[in-house]
């Protein structure tokens, strides 16, 4: 494969985990809730998708294991930001930390010293058709589960920008009284929102673990869960524009990848550096517009100032 | 602090307690065994009071730094590239002052360590005051630049080239900061906690200290007195990033006299459990920080004395900012609207 | 809609039959301050019964207990007999209960159209009643105040199966926009729906209402019935009597002290300059005389409200037209010497949790009074601030509790108190009386025009244009972020003044 072809199929590879992570914190941010720890969450996911894979051999085995593991946390922090009204910033670094604290402590205690890979890699289903130029290999030479991920945060994008539930989140985010007195229950639906989007943010964990590398190692996510939470914010919630947001974060990443094959001689320091510095210019750029919604943060509570 | 305001850290404590013996009983290790050697070697072993000293400076440090910008409403989590911006500041030039007399080298170590620091938060800190965009975002990206931008000035143009692991030229241990006594603690740990209740002081008794509470809080209602908002959330900002350098300054200046080429501190997240622990009251950060330097040295020592893995530590780091965040916020959410419900006067 | 028996059996009951809902001696406090105090009420199917009080009286507070968003600590709400369970806003919903809130329950981001849907409301059965016909797919954030009112207005008309529910749905309408909405309630009542309405505003109440009870400090006072389709005579007087008690004897409606004397000579002059929206806008104030500037709700008060406290302006001039001041130099007198008391007491007022001693002495400490180096004792806070709550009679008399815990009228008084020691050149107040009760009211007017005898020049922004003409010099009317030439109060033309609220003015 030429260089261009490693780096388009690399890209799409890299931003699966980005961006479930990132859909899964956009659904929650849309019903107000904020969760730093999204870290956390991708690494537990991780580490159970890991588990499952290593002792089943089944890699959908592995996929529902993330979904459960960040499922459970989305719950502990959904209820906990509602009916407790903690404050949802601590909490998220709470998880965060007790997160990659729990996996690395969890995985020793599991396996020692020892650095496990998985043996067998994923299937892909449409290997036979890589041949063509350029786009063969990022188009069809992916794992199974890379299609999965991208029709299902497209389809999530649709559903959001369509259907009830989408306009119940946003109401929800946007002002938790009007959605109160329109018969919506806030309680219930950020709970939902919390498990529903912190299971795909295990999910997310899971991919990188399973299908990206093949093994689990302390702390691996590296800031990815943090980015998340950045691209989940400048994507407006919208998975859509989070979907083409990750992939440009994958580009950048494996541009550094990349540039290292090549004879151009840069520091590989220099090139773990563009991603961050290019979320910090996107920042800049679009976040003046990226409007957050309205209660983010906020727990809500009925009857305080103003009904 | 009245005993009421102890209450919740110190249920969110035993809460914690509770959860990490239940977790060391379900993976098979004994609690009572864990509990009594760790005990033992951070506490009651006169080497490990001081190691636990000497661990809780860092974390007193970033707790403060992370206390400032929460003054003013701000959460600072590029603690970690703050610090070791300023490491790197420091131990570039700190070789290179030979000629100074040591007190006067630490002195201007140290400025230009926090002058570094709050460079690096300007970019984040103007971001938010002059555009609203988020710095909880902007200062985590800061972060992992100001990781990859150390690790190559450390492997590149700082690097000693005597060693073979890449670290910056050191700096002689008759010119570090001194210990205490005949100790291992050095006088850096009394500098934190002078730091401390400087910070104390200066919310009590300045006019800024008293002000950026309203700035904090009330954003609206300091513009509506001409404070000038946008200057105090920058400074703010600003000075934290300063603060947070002084953590870099010290491992050149006392810790280790370098920077190693993998050093990565990992005290933000500490940092805010220390100051949450602490009821966000710089005079009793000086104690959560204690313990949570003791639960560091811990973690260190775990492996060896009781075959448990480091990250157990962290973890229950994590559970303790859990239960703080169920725990003191409800409390407080729950006051607040009893006291608004009663005096909004918004057409009751 | 006929009331054949009528017992008094500690509270007005009508017969049985016709009763849609029963609200049954219902209890609510909030920390010190009484809401409802044994309330009880029951509305008949098709009966409009208008709850009149001054702010403060419980009013909204027992509208809000109905509609499951504040839970009673004792009483029952019932709807056709059933009773609901307290503080849930689903089952009111379900019972047929629609609400129409003060503070529009409407999310600012989805669209007229999407917010109806929200509700489950059928939006094509909605849409021949939305007047004037505006696009269902404009944000609700882009709607003008009176425009959104209406769709609350709408969307709770369209859930009120048995129970309508309106509290001020009149406070942001123009005058020419009240009649319509009063007779929508009517259509509304005809069709069988209980309706109970919230407002302060005894001509309205008597206009629509079958039935007015009058609330006063979380008491059920009186009540009084339409009869044949008539008020009694001494009506009038009798609600006036019991929303305020005897102390308040003369008629709301007219001048109770003769305008303040024309002075012959006048105080310095301050003109403002700037930009109010894109059109530039100069202000002239003089010192020593109130000016109040009336309008309805979202007519760009806001931004003239930034302009007024220097905060947008360009250019002020003062001194007689001898010294202009621009750029730092005019942020230096702005400081120095205007002060602004803002509307929302308690979110530009202060901090929530901070000590009522702190946040006393803050404009002290931001403008370099107490302090020396940038230092200040405790001592010297305490001292200044028990100056301050002595002087101007603030209630609790402690400067560590927090400033959140004041009721209205105190924390007005601390706003009061910061703004006007010292005293400033000009001193902007928006929305000075909103939501006190009666006496914090004559209070804050006592002070504002005690700060104009000592030499201040006052602006105030004012949403009731009779309060306006009965307190201040000079009048001057906002629309569309527009300013009308000052008018002597005294000799006003109050219906050419509303006309000019309502409608605006040719240039």
């Amino acid at each position: 494969m030429t260089v261009l072809e490693t780096l388009l199929m690399a890209s799409v590879l890299s931003a699966v985990p980005l961006m479930l992570a990132a859909a899964g914190e956009a659904i929650g941010q849309r019903s107000g809730l904020l969760n730093l720890g999204v870290e956390g969450v991708m690494l537990a996911g991780a580490l159970a998708g890991f588990v499952a894979v290593e002792s089943s051999g089944s890699f959908v085995l592995g996929c529902g294991a993330g979904l459960l593991a960040g499922g459970v946390i989305g719950l502990l922090f959904g209820v906990a930001a509602t009916r407790l009204a903690a404050s949802q910033i601590v909490l998220g670094l709470g998880v965060a930390l007790a997160g990659q604290g729990g996996t690395g402590f969890l995985f020793r205690e599991r396996y020692g010293l020892n650095q496990p890979l998985l043996s067998s890699g994923m299937s892909r289903p449409f290997d036979h058709l890589d041949g063509v130029p350029v786009v063969g290999p990022m188009l069809f030479g992916q794992k199974w589960f890379v299609y999965v991920a991208w029709v299902a945060v497209l389809l999530m994008g649709l559903i959001l920008r369509t259907s009830r539930v989408g306009l119940v989140l946003k109401a929800t985010g946007d002002s938790p009284f009007a959605a109160d007195a329109a018969g919506v229950s806030v309680t219930t639906v950020r709970i939902l929102a919390a498990v529903v989007g912190q299971a795909l943010a295990g999910l997310g964990g899971a991919a990188l673990a399973i299908v990206e590398v093949g093994f689990f190692s302390p702390g691996m996510t590296v800031g990815i869960g943090f980015i998340a939470i950045a691209i989940a914010m400048l994507g407006r919630q919208d998975p859509l524009r989070i979907a083409a947001l990750a992939l440009a974060f994958g580009v950048l990443r494996g541009l550094g990848a990349a540039l290292q094959l090549t004879s151009i001689d840069i520091r590989s320091e220099f090139l773990e550096m563009i991603p961050y510095v290019g979320v910090i210019m996107l920042v800049v750029v679009m976040g003046r517009r990226a409007r957050l919604p309205a209660s983010l943060g906020l727990a809500y509570h009925r009857g305080a100032r103003g009904e | 602090m009245s005993m009421t305001a102890i209450r919740a850290p110190l249920l969110s404590l035993l809460a914690t307690a509770v959860v990490g013996t239940v977790l060391l009983l379900v993976t098979g290790h004994d609690p009572v065994v864990v509990g009594r050697v760790l005990a033992e070697r951070t506490l009651l072993r006169r080497s490990g009071l001081e190691e636990s000293l000497v661990s809780m400076a860092p974390i007193l440090i970033a707790g403060l730094a992370a206390w400032i910008a929460a003054r003013v409403g701000l959460w600072n989590i590029g603690i970690d590239g703050q610090a070791i911006v300023g490491a790197v500041a420091a131990g570039a030039i700190a070789p290179g002052l030979g000629a100074l007399p040591a007190p006067l080298m630490w002195v201007t170590v140290s400025l230009v360590g926090m002058a570094s620091g709050a460079l690096w938060a300007l970019l984040p800190a103007v971001l938010r005051a002059r555009s609203g965009i988020n710095e909880i975002v902007t200062t985590i990206m800061m972060t992992y630049v100001a990781f990859s931008l150390a690790s190559w000035l450390i492997k590149g143009p700082l690097k000693d080239e005597a060693l073979v692991a890449p670290a910056t030229c050191s700096i002689d241990v008759s010119r570090r900061l001194p210990d205490l006594g005949d100790s291992r603690v050095h006088v850096g740990v009394l500098v934190a906690a002078g730091i401390a209740l400087l910070a104390w002081g200066l919310a009590r008794w300045s006019v800024p200290g008293i002000l950026s509470r309203l700035v904090g809080e009330a954003p609206d209602a300091a513009s509506t007195l001409h404070v000038p908002v946008s200057r105090y959330l920058i400074a703010g900002l600003m000075c934290s990033g300063a603060v947070a350098a002084f953590v870099g300054v010290l491992e050149v200046l006392a810790v280790r006299g370098s920077v190693q080429g993998d050093w990565r501190p990992s005290l933000t997240l500490p940092a805010f459990a220390a100051l949450f622990l602490a009821r966000r009251q710089p005079a009793w950060l000086i104690a959560t920080s204690l313990l949570l330097g003791m639960l560091a040295y811990a973690s260190t020592v775990a492996p060896r004395a009781t075959g448990l893995a480091p990250d157990f530590f962290p973890m229950l780091e994590g559970i303790l900012l859990i239960f703080l965040a169920i725990g003191e916020w409800y409390r407080r959410g729950l006051r607040a609207d009893r006291a608004r419900g009663g005096a909004s006067g918004a057409g009751i | 809609m006929c009331h054949t028996a009528h017992e008094w059996v500690g509270v007005w009951r009508t017969c049985g039959d016709a009763m849609v809902l029963q609200v049954d001696n219902v209890d609510r406090r909030f920390g010190a301050n009484v809401a409802c105090s044994a309330v009880s009420l029951s509305v008949d199917a098709g009966e409009i019964v208008a709850l009149l009080g001054e702010n403060g009286a419980g009013k909204s507070t027992l509208l809000s207990i109905i509609a499951g968003f504040v839970v009673p600590e004792r009483g029952t709400v019932s709807v056709d007999g059933v009773p609901l369970p307290a503080g849930d806003p689903a089952a009111a919903l379900r019972a047929g209960i629609g609400t129409a809130f003060q503070h529009v329950s409407l999310a600012p981001e989805l669209t007229v159209r999407e917010s109806l849907e929200l509700a489950r409301i059928d939006v094509s059965q909605a849409a021949p009643h939305l007047r004037p016909t505006r696009s269902l797919d404009v944000r609700v954030a882009d709607l003008s105040v009176p425009e959104r009112q209406q769709v609350e207005f709408l969307k709770a008309r369209m859930l009120a199966r048995r129970v309508l529910l309106l509290d001020e749905p009149t406070s942001p309408l123009g005058e020419a926009d009240v009649e319509p909405l009063l007779r929508d309630i009517r259509t509304v009542a005809a069709s069988g729906t209980a309706c109970v309405f919230v407002t302060h505003r005894l001509q309205e109440a008597m206009a629509v209402a079958d039935r007015i009870v009058v609330m006063r400090r979380g008491h059920m006072v009186d009540q009084l019935v339409r009869e044949d389709g008539d008020w009694p005579s001494g009506t009038r007087e009798a609600l006036l009597a019991a929303m305020f008690g005897d102390a308040f004897v003369t008629d709301h409606g007219a001048k109770d002290q003769a305008p303040p004397a024309a002075r012959e000579t006048v105080g310095d002059t301050i003109v403002i300059s700037g930009n109010v929206g894109t059109a530039p806008l100069d202000i002239s104030l003089e010192a020593g005389r109130v000016l109040a500037i009336a309008g309805i709700a979202g007519n760009g008060q806001g931004d003239i409200v930034d302009l007024l406290s220097g905060a947008t302006a360009t250019r002020i001039v003062v001194e007689h037209g001898t010294r202009t001041l621009e750029d730092a130099a005019l942020h230096q007198w702005v400081e120095r010497n205007v002060a602004l008391v803002p509307e929302d007491r308690f979110r530009e007022g202060g901090a929530v949790s901070m000590p009522l001693g702190e946040t006393l002495v803050a404009r002290d400490l931001a403008g370099g009074r107490l302090s020396r180096w940038g230092l200040v004792s405790r001592r010297r806070i305490r001292a200044r601030a028990g100056e301050m709550i002595r002087g101007w009679e603030i209630q609790p008399a402690d400067p560590t509790v927090p400033f959140g815990s004041l009721s209205g009228g105190n924390a007005q008084r601390v706003l009061l108190a910061r703004a006007l020691d010292p005293l400033p050149r000009l001193l902007v107040a928006a929305g000075p009386t909103n939501g006190l009760d009666h006496t914090s009211v004559e209070m804050v007017r006592r002070y504002l025009r005690a700060a104009a005898d000592a030499g201040t020049a006052v602006v105030t922004i004012e949403y009731e244009l009779d309060e306006a003409l009965r307190h201040a010099d000079l009048v001057s009317i906002v629309h569309g972020r527009r300013l009308s030439p000052p008018e002597a109060a005294a000799r006003a033309d109050r219906q050419r003044l509303q006309a000019m609220m309502v409608g605006g003015w040719s240039a």
